[in-house]
């Protein structure tokens, strides 16, 4: 319905309000049954899902290009479980081409609008989490900095 | 040493957390500038302005050259980009999903299957 990426820093905010209530949505997020028909696009096929919620259990999805036969791997481990409303969990992804973005963390949270969900992920770097406590309060003015430096160097200044 | 995307994106953040170098960063946005005219500016001691200098330098935001008889510190622009693509990247990726998540919850099967 509604979709809207925010970011602070390298901490990324994506919303997005869908049409079902939040235990429906959290059981389509949690069960490998349904977890494993809308996981990662139409592009890949879905090859395995684990799914062990419970907290410091482990998830893994194996999902495979339907057009080049590249295999990516995604996995984490649950880290703080809200039945119906909170999930976190590491996040890290790789594939069979050597590539690998190594470990983030994700909370999604689901917040009921009425029958409506609003989905919003909470995506991290994880490796910052100290230094972001430590700076909280200047990832505002970091993101405007990039921001300003990063539209001077799209109107063609470079170094 | 080859230093992978995540380590050169916190070195980014680590050296723009500091609000000195911030400043510093955008002063330099303006133009290339001597060390000289960074401590006169923000009144602080040549040997800390070379240390902010150094931290920028190695989180790949400036680079310095010499000019006559200047040293003097330029803006790596180019530096902002991995960031913006870890953003993007990410926000990419979240968004393909829960399209696919939408998709799956409008079909009449599985919500009837879900609500019963």
């Amino acid at each position: 319905m509604t979709s809207s990426p925010g970011m602070l820093g390298e901490r990324l905010v994506v919303r997005r309000t869908v049409a079902a209530p939040p235990d429906v949505v959290y059981r389509v997020w949690t069960e490998p049954r349904y977890a494993r028909q809308w996981s990662w696009g139409a592009e890949h096929d879905t090859i395995a899902v684990d799914i062990d919620l419970r907290v410091g259990g482990i998830w893994r999805q194996e999902i495979r290009n339907r057009a080049n036969g590249e295999t990516w791997w995604f996995d984490g481990e649950f880290r703080a479980i809200d039945p119906g409303k909170r999930l976190v969990h590491t996040f890290h992804w790789r594939n069979d081409r050597g590539e690998d973005h190594g470990t983030s963390l994700v909370a999604i949270d689901f917040i009921d609008h009425g029958g409506n969900t609003e989905v919003v992920i909470t995506h991290t770097e994880l490796r910052d989490e100290q230094l972001r406590r430590d700076t909280e309060k200047g990832w505002e003015d970091v993101s405007a900095v990039i921001a300003r430096l990063a539209e001077q160097t799209s109107r063609g200044q470079s170094t | 040493m080859v230093m992978s995307r995540p380590d050169r994106i916190s070195l980014v953040f680590q050296a723009l957390a500091d609000p000195t170098r911030r400043a510093i960063l955008e002063r330099l946005a303006s133009g290339d500038l001597p060390v000289s005219d960074l401590v006169e500016r923000f009144d602080i001691s040549q040997p800390a302005v070379t240390k902010h200098l150094n931290v920028l330098q190695r989180a790949g935001l400036i680079t310095r050259h010499r000019s006559g008889r200047l040293r003097l510190s330029r803006v790596r622009r180019h530096a902002m980009i991995p960031p913006l693509e870890w953003i993007r990247r990410y926000t990419r990726l979240w968004n393909d999903r829960l399209d696919s998540l939408e998709a799956l919850l409008a079909d009449p099967t599985i919500r009837k299957e879900l609500e019963s």
